[in-house]
């Protein structure tokens, strides 16, 4: 028994990313989880969450007395250029038809989940997405999104769903690796102007979560 | 006069049908579908139809409805085959065709692997298979409160297991 115990030891931290991107990986994801709890079930709610709809977004937020907006728009939304859409007007348009928030269909958002699309904008287009977002927030509105720490990442943007332990699994969509825009705090602060960093995490599997909030 | 021919074929027919009850998706007379739990309309693969659709009873599409489809207290289910450009409401309504509509379920709403849907849902509960495609809005109830609020007190005591918190921001 004791010859077992001197060749065996037990990480400090548990190491999600040695398990393939390809197959997906669940990871704790604490602020989010915290940022789930938080809601109240008595005060209606609007979420919007970019990525195609899955089940287990739609459990996490059942309980509650909420919209939820699925526009579904993440591959359209990494698809976007400066190049594509040269003027302010153009990305404007752009986020509509993505998001669907036509006139009659105005948003009043309490949650936004961009879950690791920031890594995968430009930064003037990620500056105008946040710009439009912010016509329609509500007062308490929190974004959540998470950040590689790696210096390469994956060509195009995760695939995520929520599961009932209120733990994310997250899966590769591209073999392709490119480098890592690596944003600070401070970087992302002045991007996503008018929200500031409410809480920040460094996760096991090499993301760093946020959540930010409206100044 | 009574053709007594054809009254005895009306009368075996039947006879076939009532032994077939249990069976599922029997065709009983043009346009019924026999389900599991009860009798339901079905309008076929090569039926159009453009206006409102209103009535008593379950239906199944298979063809293309365009306008609206006004079911309540009964079910609706928008088969593979079938493109639907309506708004339904109805008490369960399960899509794994095509549709580009609002959906209201009184019960719930079902969208199946095969289901492609466009619209905004207004439903208690909503069943998403995966490789089912949505794109809209879903507009949720309260429910499972309870359960809930002892959820979230398990979860705040296994939380901040993991990671590093490096910033917390008043």
């Amino acid at each position: 028994m004791s010859n077992i115990a001197d060749y065996s030891y037990t990480p400090i931290t548990r190491i999600d990313h040695q398990v393939s991107w390809e197959a997906g990986f669940t990871m704790r994801s604490p602020i989010l989880s915290d940022l789930l709890n938080s809601l109240s079930s008595e005060e209606y709610l609007e979420v919007l969450d970019i990525i195609p709809a899955n089940q287990g977004v739609i459990d996490a937020f059942s309980g509650l007395n909420c919209k939820l907006h699925l526009p579904g728009c993440l591959a359209g939304l990494s698809e976007i250029t400066t190049q594509k859409y040269d003027t302010p007007t153009k990305l404007h348009r752009a986020f509509t038809r993505l998001f669907g928030f036509y006139k009659r269909q105005r948003a009043s958002l309490n949650v936004i989940l961009l879950w690791d699309l920031p890594n995968y904008l430009e930064k003037p287009v990620m500056s105008a997405l946040i710009n439009y977002l912010s016509e329609h927030l509500h007062d308490s509105a929190r974004l959540h999104f998470y950040i590689h720490t790696k210096h390469l990442i994956p060509a195009s943007p995760g695939r995520y769903t929520i599961e009932p332990g209120g733990e994310v699994f997250s899966q590769n969509s591209d073999d392709k690796m490119v480098e890592s825009p690596l944003y600070f705090q401070e970087a992302l602060q002045t991007l996503m102007q008018p929200f500031m960093v409410k809480r920040s995490m460094l996760l096991s599997g090499g993301l760093q979560e946020y959540v930010l909030e409206q100044k | 006069m009574i053709d007594m021919k054809q009254f005895k074929e009306n009368v075996s027919s039947k006879i076939k049908h009532y032994h077939d009850e249990d069976k599922t998706e029997v065709a009983e007379t043009p346009g019924m579908v026999n389900t599991q739990q009860s009798k339901a309309m079905a309008i076929g693969a090569s039926i159009c139809i453009k206006g409102d659709v209103t009535g008593d009873e379950d239906l199944v599409i298979q063809g293309h409805v365009e306008g609206s489809i006004n079911l309540k207290g009964h079910n609706v289910t928008i088969s593979k085959s079938a493109k639907v450009e309506a708004n339904i409401e109805a008490s369960q309504i399960i899509v794994e065709g095509e549709l580009s509509g609002d959906m209201n379920g009184d019960e719930k709403v079902v969208i199946r692997e095969t289901g492609n849907v466009r619209g905004n849902i207004i439903a208690p509960r909503v069943n998403l298979e995966d490789g089912a495609m949505f794109k809209g809005s879903i507009e949720m109830e309260p429910r499972q409160a309870h359960n809930n609020s002892n959820n979230k007190t398990s979860k705040k005591d296994e939380k901040n297991k993991d990671g590093i918190d490096l910033k917390l921001a008043q």
